[in-house]
C-alpha cells in the first residue's frame, strides 16, 4: 500500500488462481486496484455485504453496497469520494444481487474480483478545510467564468419542458443564496428540497447546485457551514435518486473528487491559469453536473461573502485596486 | 394531443446520453413537448406543471427513469417512445474494438494490451505451442491449447506447471470448453447456470463428447456450470488424469455446480482409480461415460455410469431433476423396440447384397461410440476405421472402407495441410459419392456438428451431394438409408432445427443421437 501523492509503482508479480471457486468468484480477472478512497476501503471489509450493479458506463461502474456507493472507475476518471480506479472494468455480473467482500489480496465484487496487492494507493477524499483560504482574486475570476459557461449551455436547443426546468431550477437556486444570506434555515431547508432532484440527469442539476454550495459554504469558512450544510443535505437527500442521494452525502461531508480538490488548490494560489484549468476540467464532468456543481459553489462563495458584508463588486473592485 | 409515458425501472443514464436523447425526441415530427427525467418529486412537479404528468409518471421513483411525451397522434407519440427505447439502448452498445490498435505479438503483449484477460488461446503450430502455452501460464492465464502435435512430455510438463499455480490447461488438441459461458473452440450455443437450471458441471477429454452432452442438457433446459476440455490424452497413464483432477476438484468446490458429468474414453486403470476417487471427495452426484470403459468399477465409486453420451446427458438432466435415472434406461429401451421395428421396414428396401454400414464421421468421439456399439450389436471384430477400437480392425487404407467402416476423417491423414471436416466437407462429400458407388453399401451415416467456429452450413453442404448420391443410386435401381444426427441446438449459429430440416428435405433419416442412429444402423444390418 502506497500513500497519496507517492508514485504508484507497478506490481512486480501478478495473481494466480487457485481453485475454480475463485475462478468463479472472480479470479479469472487480473484487474489491478491502482487506487481506492479511504471511505471504500473502509466500507468493503471481509465481511461479504449484499450488493447490486445501479449503473454501468463506458469507463465507470456504480455499485450499491447496502446503503453506500462504490464506483469502479477506470483511471481517466481519477479519485472520487465512492471511487476505486481500476486498470479494467468488471463485466456485467450475471446475477442482479452478489456479494462484495475483500480479502488480503483482493477485492471480491460478486463474479469478479480484482487484486489489490502490496502497491495500491489510499486516497483521501476529504478535504483540509480548515486549512484552505480560497483568494477572493480567485474566487471572483472563477465566477465570470462560471457565467461564460452558463451562457454556453443556455444556448443549447431547448423545449417547453426544460424552459420551465431552468426556471424552476433558477429561481429556487437564488431563493437559496438569499436564504444563506439571511441565515434562514427553514428558508434553506424548503429550497433545497425544491431543488433536490430537479432536473435531467443521474445527478440531477439541481442536487449538482446544492453540492456546489454545500462545498462553497465550508470554503467560504461561514460560521453556520455545518448546520447549513446538515439542513440542506436533510432536506436534499430524501427527494432524490439513490446515487444522488450519496453525492450529497459526501459533499455535506467534505468530500470531493480530485478535480474539486484541484480546483479548490487553484483558488487558494490565486492563479487565474490554474483556476481555469481546473474549472474547465470540473465543468466537463456529465452534460450538466460540473457546470450545475460550480454556479453552486459561486453562488455558496457570494452567500458568504454577502453575509460576512464583502460583495463580489467590493471584491472586484479590490483586485482592481 | 396525446401524452404517454415510458418507465424504465432503476434505470441509470448518464445525462449527456438523456439530454442527447431528450434532444432527439423534441426534434421529431409532431412531438410537442417532452421529458426524459429521474422521477424525483421537483421533476414531477415540473412534468405536472407541464401537462406531461400521467399516471405512470406520478408513481415512478426516485430512481425510476421517466420519459414523459406529448404529441399530435398516438402515432407521432409511439414512434417517438420507440425511439428513445431504441437510443437508450444503442448508448448502452458495447464499443467496437479499436481496429487501428496494434496487434500483439506476444502473449505478453497481449495482456498488456487487455490487462484482465484469463485465458488464452493457443493456436499455434504444434512444435511452437508449449512454449507460448507455458508463457500464457507464467502469466497467470488459464489456457485452452487447441493445437495438437504437442508431445506427451510437454503436455504433462505444462500439466504440472498449471497444477501448482492452479492454472488450467485444456488441452493439447482440445477442441471444445465453455468457461463462465464463454464457448471456446468449436463449442455450441447451451444454457449456463445461473441464470438457467440445473448446474451440471462438466469435463470431458473428448470435444464432440462435450459438444454431444451440452447440447443433449441444452435441448432439455438444462444448464451447465462450466465444461471443461482436458484435452484426449490427459487420462492416459503418462499424463494421469492431471487436468481432470484437478478440474473435478474446482468443480466439486463450485457452490453453482450440482451435479459432475465426465466424458472420456476410458482411461488407464491407475489413472481411472485416482479419478474416481476424487469424486468420493464431495457428496456431489456424479454420472461418468467413460466409454466403453467397465460400469462395476465406476458403479462402486457411487457414481452412475452411462455407456453413451445421450445416456450420460439424459442421466444427468434427470438427477438434477431429482429424478430416478433408472426411467433414463426404461425410455431408451422402449425406443430401442421402435428402433427394431423401423430397421425391418428400411431393411425391406434393401438389397441382399447391400451389407455394409459406411460412418463418415467429422467427430472422433462420435466414430469411437459408433464402433462399441455396433461392435456390440454386430461383432467388434467386424468394425474396421482408421481409428479402430483395436489395431487389427484398422484400414488397410483410410481412403477405401473394408465390411463396416467407420472413418474418423478429423484423423491425421485427413487433415495434413487440409482444413478439418467439420470446416471443410470437401472430402466427407467425395467419400459419400464412393461409398455409394459400392454395391455393398447399405447404410451411409453422417454425423453433422454444429456450434461456433465451425462450417456455417454443414447440412447444406451435405444435401446437394446426396442427392447426387440418391440419383446415381436410381441410375442403379439401388436405395441407401441415408442417416444423420444433427449435434447442436436451435440457437447454434446454424439452428439445429433449420439443419435437420435441410436433411429431412433430401430424404435423410435423422435421428435424435448418434447413439440412437448405431442402434437403428445395427438392427438394419444384424444378420437375420
Amino acid at each position: 500500500m502506497t500513500v497519496a501523492g507517492q508514485p504508484q509503482t507497478k506490481c512486480a508479480t501478478d495473481p494466480t488462481d487457485l481453485t475454480w471457486k475463485a475462478l468463479r468468484r472472480g479470479s479469472v480477472s487480473r484487474a489491478r486496484v491502482i487506487s481506492l478512497s479511504r471511505p471504500v476501503l473502509e466500507l468493503i471489509t471481509p465481511d461479504e455485504q449484499p450488493a447490486t450493479e445501479l449503473a454501468r458506463y463506458r469507463s465507470a461502474v456504480n455499485i450499491a453496497v447496502q446503503d453506500a456507493i462504490v464506483t469502479l472507475v477506470t483511471p481517466q476518471l481519477r479519485n472520487g469520494p465512492f471511487h476505486i480506479v481500476v486498470t479494467s472494468l468488471p463485466p456485467p455480473q450475471v446475477v442482479p444481487s452478489f456479494s462484495v467482500y475483500r480479502d488480503q489480496d483482493q477485492i471480491h465484487l460478486g463474479g469478479w474480483a480484482c487484486w489489490l496487492g502490496p502497491c495500491f494507493e489510499v486516497w483521501e477524499p476529504r478535504v483540509d478545510w480548515a486549512a484552505l483560504a480560497v483568494s477572493p482574486i480567485a474566487a471572483t475570476y472563477l465566477a465570470r467564468q462560471v457565467e461564460n459557461l452558463k451562457a454556453q449551455r443556455s444556448a443549447q436547443a431547448q423545449n417547453a419542458f426544460t424552459n420551465d426546468l431552468q426556471a424552476a431550477f433558477d429561481a429556487a437556486a437564488v431563493q437559496l443564496s438569499r436564504a444563506v444570506v439571511a441565515s434562514d434555515c427553514s428558508a434553506i431547508s424548503a429550497t433545497a428540497a425544491a431543488l433536490a432532484g430537479l432536473g435531467p440527469g443521474l445527478t440531477p442539476a439541481g442536487d449538482d447546485l446544492l453540492a456546489g454550495m454545500m462545498l462553497a459554504l465550508q470554503a467560504g469558512s461561514q460560521p453556520q457551514a455545518r448546520a447549513y450544510c446538515g439542513t440542506i443535505f436533510e432536506a436534499a437527500a430524501p427527494r432524490t435518486t439513490r446515487l444522488s442521494g450519496a453525492f450529497l452525502r459526501a459533499a455535506y461531508e467534505g468530500k470531493v473528487d480530485e478535480r474539486w480538490h484541484d480546483l479548490l488548490r487553484s483558488l487558494a494560489s490565486g492563479d487565474n491559469v490554474l483556476v481555469d484549468q481546473a474549472a474547465a476540467a470540473v465543468a466537463a464532468f456529465g452534460a450538466t453536473s460540473g457546470v450545475a456543481m460550480l454556479d453552486g459553489f459561486v453562488l455558496g462563495l457570494e452567500a458568504c461573502r454577502a453575509s460576512t458584508g464583502v460583495t463580489r463588486e467590493q471584491s472586484s473592485a479590490n483586485t482592481i485596486e | 394531443m396525446i401524452t404517454q409515458t415510458l418507465i424504465k425501472q432503476g434505470a441509470y443514464y448518464d445525462s449527456v446520453t438523456l439530454m442527447q436523447v431528450a434532444q432527439a425526441i423534441v426534434e421529431l415530427e409532431g412531438i410537442e413537448d417532452a421529458a426524459v427525467v429521474m422521477g424525483t418529486p421537483a421533476n414531477k412537479g415540473i412534468l405536472e406543471n407541464a401537462n406531461l404528468l400521467t399516471a405512470e409518471a406520478r408513481d415512478a421513483s426516485a430512481d425510476d427513469l421517466v420519459v414523459a411525451v406529448r404529441g399530435n397522434t398516438e402515432d407521432h407519440v409511439g414512434h417517438a417512445i420507440a425511439q428513445v427505447e431504441q437510443e437508450l439502448q444503442s448508448s448502452r452498445a458495447p464499443q467496437e474494438a479499436d481496429a487501428t490498435a496494434p496487434r500483439p505479438k506476444t502473449v505478453a503483449a497481449a495482456v498488456d494490451q487487455q490487462p484482465d484477460s484469463n485465458i488464452a488461446i493457443v493456436s499455434v503450430a504444434g512444435r511452437y505451442a508449449a512454449g507460448v502455452a507455458r508463457d500464457a501460464l507464467k502469466g497467470g492465464l488459464h489456457v485452452f491449447l487447441f493445437s495438437d502435435n504437442v508431445s506427451v512430455e510437454d503436455e504433462v510438463a505444462l500439466k504440472q506447471f498449471g497444477r501448482e499455480r492452479g492454472l488450467l490447461v485444456m488441452g493439447p488438441d482440445a477442441g471444445t470448453a465453455i468457461v463462465n459461458g464463454i464457448a471456446l473452440g468449436f463449442a455450441n450455443s447451451v444454457l449456463t447456470t445461473p441464470p438457467a437450471p440445473g448446474g451440471v458441471g462438466i469435463v470431458a477429454a473428448s470435444g464432440t463428447g462435450l459438444q454431444a452432452v451440452t447440447s443433449s442438457l441444452a435441448k432439455q433446459a438444462i444448464g451447465i456450470t462450466q465444461a471443461v476440455g482436458t484435452g484426449g490424452r490427459d487420462l492416459s497413464l503418462e499424463v494421469g488424469g492431471i487436468m481432470m483432477i484437478e478440474a473435478l476438484k474446482a468443480l466439486q468446490a463450485d457452490p453453482y455446480t450440482r451435479t459432475l458429468l465426465l466424458v472420456s474414453k476410458p482411461p488407464s486403470t491407475e489413472v481411472a482409480t485416482e479419478v474416481l476417487a476424487q469424486l468420493q471427495e464431495s457428496e456431489k452426484l456424479a454420472v461418468v461415460c467413460f466409454l466403453g470403459g467397465k460400469r462395476a468399477t465406476i458403479e462402486a465409486s457411487g457414481a452412475i455410469a452411462a455407456t453413451t453420451l445421450e445416456e450420460a446427458a439424459l442421466i444427468a438432466a434427470e438427477v438434477v431433476r431429482d429424478g430416478d435415472p433408472r426411467r433414463v434406461l426404461k425410455s431408451l429401451k422402449k425406443r430401442d423396440r421402435q428402433l427394431q421395428a423401423q430397421a425391418e421396414t428400411l431393411k425391406a428396401g434393401l438389397s441382399k447384397k447391400q451389407r455394409y454400414f459406411r460412418g463418415l464421421f467429422s467427430g472422433g468421439t462420435f466414430c469411437y461410440e459408433a464402433q462399441l456399439i455396433l461392435g456390440k450389436m454386430l461383432g467388434r471384430k467386424q468394425i474396421m476405421s482408421n481409428a479402430p477400437l483395436d489395431k487389427v480392425n484398422e484400414l488397410r487404407d483410410a481412403n477405401q472402407s473394408e465390411g463396416h467402416t467407420a472413418v474418423d476423417l478429423g484423423e491425421d491423414e485427413f487433415t495434413v495441410g487440409r482444413l478439418h471436416p467439420m470446416l471443410d466437407p470437401t472430402l466427407r462429400n467425395r467419400r459419400i459419392i464412393q461409398e455409394a458407388h459400392d454395391p455393398e453399401t447399405a447404410v451411409i451415416y453422417l454425423d453433422i456438428v454444429l456450434g461456433y467456429g465451425v462450417h456455417p452450413d454443414p447440412a447444406g453442404a451435405a444435401v446437394d451431394t446426396i442427392r447426387e448420391a440418391q440419383t446415381y443410386l436410381d441410375s442403379k435401381g439401388r436405395r441407401v438409408v441415408f442417416m444423420a444426427h444433427v449435434c447442436g441446438t436451435s440457437t447454434d449459429p446454424q439452428n439445429a432445427i433449420a439443419q435437420e430440416a435441410k436433411l429431412r428435405k433430401a430424404g435423410v433419416l435423422v435421428m435424435p443421437s448418434n447413439a440412437a442412429a448405431m442402434r437403428l444402423a445395427g438392427y438394419i444390418l444384424r444378420p437375420a
